[in-house]
């Protein structure tokens, strides 16, 4: 009886194994605005943070500090006729963003809104082909390789040079980065983005669930 | 079908083959260990010996994988990872193409991410509690030699001029290495002489109780430093030696010993050189000859201000002599046979031969008495000390120690005199030979929250001194028969014996200390003259000696505290065994204590002291000094007390996060009945009778500032002295007052990367003595740069360029020292290579001016300095 019990237990607590939890934040900084050469605005280069969860083969990050859209009232001296001209810079950001990959079901789904426009997309999670150089950098106590990859967004194609720890088994990384063989700490393209990954907690019972994003808007599936 | 065909056809078979053999793949399932398939397990293929990934992938819901293009009959080194199950690292011979390998099973390790994340957590500095801890390999940059190169790269620790270790801006209290105290205070035997590869790892202990002390219910406040050694370095015998030499025969041979094993301890350092070099320096030398118990007391940040009298000849040279030779030896063993019994045993041994060459002109206030001579000097200095410690600590409330110091301190020394006034051309030996034993039996013990400490001791001392005088003329007015020789010889014995106890009572807020102590000491004192028998001293006084005395500590509120003591003493003398004189006086302290946080404190403390008369003072007859002074006593008797009334400011505050100290102390201490002198001017000589007198004040100010700008350190510090006093000039009551005034500034770079290293600094002082109206001023300016830096990997280069201006009233003196050193030092090999050059545009002996004055007269004095060298030497390390 005693033995059936201990087995039972002990089948019980099996799964408690697959429950890890890893939480951190992503820090994203940009200093350059894509496209033209016209200088990124003070309150452009806010960092953005953003809250990563990683659960049971699914991963979610999420936008925390949002700004939303600001109005800013610009008061500026012109010398030659000695007068104050006051202008007026309207900077648009992004007031919600969620990404949240399903790595069993094979989806990349994503939701953000911006100026009063709300954006869902759901898609295949993109596949990197990553060449890893093996130059070593430590992040954070993590010893961690360098990889570098292609990103094709559609409309352009960014560098993407990030560094990972085969030591932490989880293929994932911000945004849509994954697939190296270890966890991306940092992740950057030029001045374009730059995200490093921040208070690295792990715990090994929490269970929590990753939920789809709820919406009442028809769905758009994008195709590959 | 021909055979040349089927020949071409079977070698495009056997290329098509061979082209395949190259496309070697391999393939592989994954479970966990019960045989359930592991999707999306991490598969990482690497060559064996190193780090680079070659390939990667991930097992599909199969729990297959697959590898391709690797090469066949190579070493691979697999790499099978999933979250939740502990890591595989497999070696791989791909033999044939196409090879499945074996059923690969992850166990189960719920643990295996924990232990990554804390390996990766375990950070530079860990703080836990009053422990923190360096991990000592972030710390390097490369260029580290030797344990101080080590410290002063940690944040907080650094080695100051001295080259004592400071944390948070305050010296530490113990430097302990692996848990023990080797070295005492003198920090710097451990920091230059432990190799930085040495070190595992460091730790700062905040709060601190040595072992020969019992735990209090109070922090302590004392800081300790472990230095934890790799185990590489331990049950071996390590070191190094080093000689280094000239075609002028100057040279240095070094080497120090060390070897630390689970029980024992031991360290050994030898040094010997013409060079000027110090194995020893005067903060050291009073630690070793002061108690052990005053070292380890809570420190407030206060300053000692020493007389110079007090000091060995071999300390106060410096490079101050024609010649220099000097042999140093050092000996320090812990054994700790139980966990509870420690012995430990340390000893110095110093030999010194020096040669001087003085020209002096002495001067008296309000007289024409003027003394101009040549000195040519020649002095032997054998020093030794050996202290023997044993503690048994029964258990944690009680303590057990017994202490033997025996100190051997032998000066002979032979001056060749020239007087240009009076043309007197005198010899003068002195020979002077001290013995000192102590010893201190202790118990401590804790009593529920008090403390009990009872002391027994037991101190003799034995100076024998003999002195001969040779000259051309008279003089001293003596009576001479053929020759004008004088010789004398003396001796002075000390000897105490005594106990004390001590009651500490510690009640809910406030601390009582009760404490009472009784002694006997003999004092013995004669000298004669074999040339001059009419001359000759003698006095004994045998004196009982009682205290009593009651302390008393509050806190005021939580940051402050107050502290009041007052004692009791009664003195019975027994003069020549007949007289009888008796002291009975009372003293007092009181201190204010207010502790702002951890890293800042203020103090303000007056006491008032009586203490009685040193009965060497007491001089029946006269003794003679030299061919031109003599020493009486005009009216001190062995019972004169002397009272003194001091106040004093300690200030300490050192701000983490700009990495900034601050300390200040300010004292002012005045007395209404001092010791003193009555000068009593003769035709040729001079005769210094002590008396007492009626003012005599003593203010000092000490700021010392330290900053880290940026990758700069930089330093302040600015000290002032007064001094006023009242004496004699031949029964007339005169003023005496001086100024000492001294500021400096210390740049030093502290950039991680880079070639070069910078130290610039300027220190400048200014003195001036007033006797009776007339001044006489001196000072001196000294500017300093140091670079040092490193290339082509193994070399290192150091330049250093001293600019001293030495300024009297009458003359000055410039002195450029430049002393440039290279190094070569190979991690791979024990050898080390190196040129020292110092002091290289003095390559004759130069000179130098220094100004010493006194109560009535004023002194100046050119001293001839060592030569510079350029010296290659070795160094091996093992």
């Amino acid at each position: 009886m005693k033995k059936v019990v201990l087995i039972i237990l002990f089948f019980i607590s099996m799964p408690t194994s697959f429950s890890q939890t890893l939480r951190g934040i992503y820090i994203n900084q940009t200093l350059e605005g894509v496209g033209d050469d016209s200088k990124l605005s003070e309150t452009s280069k806010i960092p953005k943070v953003y809250e990563y969860v990683f659960h049971d083969n699914k991963s979610s990050q999420k936008l925390i500090n949002s700004r939303g859209t600001t109005v800013d009232t610009l008061i500026q001296k012109y010398e030659k006729y000695d007068i104050l001209v006051e202008s007026t810079i309207k900077t648009v950001g992004i007031s919600k963003s969620t990404i949240i990959k399903d790595f069993k079901a094979n989806t990349y789904l994503r939701n953000f809104e911006s100026d009063g426009t709300e954006t869902y997309t759901q898609q295949p999670i993109p596949l990197y082909e990553w060449t890893i150089t093996n130059e070593t950098k430590m992040i954070n106590g993590f010893n961690c390789k360098k990889a570098t990859t292609n990103m094709n967004t559609g409309r352009r194609t960014f560098n993407v040079e990030a560094w990972f720890c085969e030591d932490v088994p989880i293929n994932d990384g911000p945004i849509s980065l994954n697939g190296l063989p270890g966890f991306i700490f940092e992740a950057s393209s030029g001045k374009i983005f730059n995200f490093k990954f921040k208070n690295f907690t792990f715990s090994e019972t929490e269970k929590t669930i990753i939920e789809p994003i709820k919406t009442v808007v028809k769905l758009e599936v994008l195709k590959n | 079908m021909n055979y040349k065909s089927v020949f071409y056809i079977f070698i495009f078979w056997l290329f098509y083959h061979t082209a395949l053999f190259a496309q070697i793949k391999i393939q592989g399932t994954v479970v966990d260990d019960t045989n359930r398939v592991i999707e999306n397990a991490n598969i990482i293929i690497k060559e064996v010996n190193s780090d680079a990934i070659l390939q990667f992938t991930k097992s599909n819901n199969n729990g297959v994988f697959q590898l391709q293009n690797l090469k066949k009959s190579t070493n691979y080194l697999l790499k099978i990872s999933h979250l939740g199950l502990k890591t595989l690292e497999k070696r791989v011979e791909v033999q044939q193409e196409n090879m499945i390998l074996p059923v690969i099973t992850l166990s189960r390790n719920a643990q295996a991410l924990n232990e990554i994340i804390l390996e990766a957590k375990k950070s530079a500095i860990k703080i836990s509690g009053d422990t923190t801890k360096y991990n000592v390999d972030y710390f390097k940059n490369g260029t580290e030699n030797n344990l101080k190169d080590l410290l002063n790269n940690i944040p907080g620790i650094k080695t100051n001029s001295k080259g004592k270790i400071v944390v948070n801006g305050q010296e530490i209290n113990e430097l302990l290495i692996d848990g023990e105290n080797l070295y005492k205070k003198q920090h710097q035997l451990a920091t230059e002489n432990l190799a930085s590869d040495a070190v595992k790892s460091i730790e700062l202990y905040k709060n601190h109780t040595s072992f020969d002390q019992l735990k209090t219910n109070h922090p302590s406040g004392a800081t300790a430093l472990n230095i934890l050694l790799k185990d590489s370095y331990k049950n071996k015998i390590k070191g190094s030696i080093q000689a280094e030499s000239n075609s002028r025969d100057r040279k240095q041979i070094s080497s120090n010993l060390y070897s630390f094993t689970k029980k024992n301890k031991f360290s050994l350092i030898q040094n010997s050189n013409n060079l000027g070099k110090k194995g020893i320096g005067d903060d050291d030398y009073f630690s070793i000859t002061e108690g052990d118990d005053e070292q380890l007391k809570t420190r407030e940040s206060g300053v000692v201000y020493a007389n110079s009298t007090d000091l060995p000849q071999f300390l106060k040279i410096g490079e101050n002599a024609v010649k220099l030779n000097t042999n140093f030896f050092n000996l320090a063993n812990i054994y700790s046979p139980t966990k509870k019994t420690k012995v430990s045993f340390f000893s110095i041994f110093n030999n010194s031969d020096v040669t001087q060459k003085i020209v002096t002109q002495q001067s008296f206030t309000d007289s024409k008495l003027t003394f101009t001579e040549k000195i040519n000097s020649f002095e032997k200095n054998n020093f030794g000390v050996a202290n023997l410690k044993l503690v048994h600590k029964r258990n944690e409330n009680t303590l057990f120690k017994l202490e033997n110091r025996l100190i051997h301190d032998a000066i002979q020394g032979n001056n060749d005199i020239n007087n240009l006034e009076s043309e007197n051309s005198i010899n003068q030996n002195n020979e002077s030979n001290k013995i000192l034993f102590k010893s201190n039996f202790s118990l401590l013990k804790k009593i529920k929250n008090d403390f009990l400490t009872v002391n027994t001791f037991f101190n003799t001392n034995n100076l024998s001194t003999a002195g001969q005088i040779f000259s051309n003329q008279s003089f001293l007015n003596l009576n001479f028969e053929d020759d004008f020789v004088f010789k004398q010889n003396g001796n002075n014995r000390y000897q105490k014996s005594g106990y004390d106890a001590t009651y500490n009572l510690n009640l809910k807020k406030v601390s009582i200390d009760l404490k009472a102590d009784y002694a006997i000491h003999k004092h013995n004192f004669k000298t004669l003259s074999t040339t001059n028998p009419e001359y000759f001293n003698s006095f004994k006084n045998t004196s009982e000696q009682a205290s009593q005395e009651i302390g008393l500590t509050y806190p005021v509120f939580t940051k402050a505290r107050l502290l009041f003591r007052l004692n009791n003493n009664q003195i019975l003398h027994t003069i020549n065994d007949n007289e009888k004189l008796s002291n009975n006086f009372i003293g007092y302290s009181t201190s204010f204590k207010l502790k702002f946080n951890s890293n800042s404190t203020l103090e303000l403390s007056n006491s008032f002291n009586n203490s009685v008369t040193n009965q060497e003072n007491i001089i029946p007859d006269y003794i003679i000094k030299d061919y031109r002074s003599i020493l009486e006593n005009e009216n001190l008797k062995p019972n004169t007390l002397f009272p003194s009334n001091k106040f004093n400011i300690n200030f300490f505050k050192f701000n983490v996060s700009k990495n900034t100290a601050l300390i200040l102390n300010a004292s002012h201490t005045y007395s209404n009945k001092a010791l003193s002198s009555n000068l009593i001017y003769k035709n040729n000589y001079t005769i210094s009778q002590f008396t007492t007198s009626p003012k005599d004040k003593l203010t000092t100010v000490m700021l010392f500032f330290d900053r880290k700008i940026k990758t700069f350190h930089v330093d302040f510090n600015i000290n002032f002295t007064s001094v006023e006093k009242e004496f004699f000039i031949n029964s007339i009551l005169s003023k005496y007052s001086s100024n000492y005034f001294s500021n400096s500034v210390n740049l030093k770079s502290n950039f991680k990367h880079s070639p070069i290293h910078l130290k610039i600094g300027c220190n400048y002082s200014f003195s001036d003595f007033t006797n009776n109206g007339l001044k006489n001023k001196q000072y001196t300016l000294q500017n300093y740069i140091g670079l040092n830096g490193m290339f082509k990997k193994d070399f290192y280069w150091n330049l250093a360029a001293t600019n001293t201006i030495f300024k009297l009233d009458s003359s000055e003196r410039r002195m450029l020292q430049i002393s440039p050193n290279i190094r070569y030092s190979s991690k791979n090999s024990n050898w080390e290579f190196y040129c020292n050059a110092h002091n290289i545009l003095n390559i004759n002996n130069a000179e130098i001016l220094t100004n010493s004055n006194n109560i009535g007269f004023n002194t100046e004095t050119i001293v001839s300095t060592l030569a510079g060298y350029i010296n290659i030497g070795a160094k091996y390390k093992f």
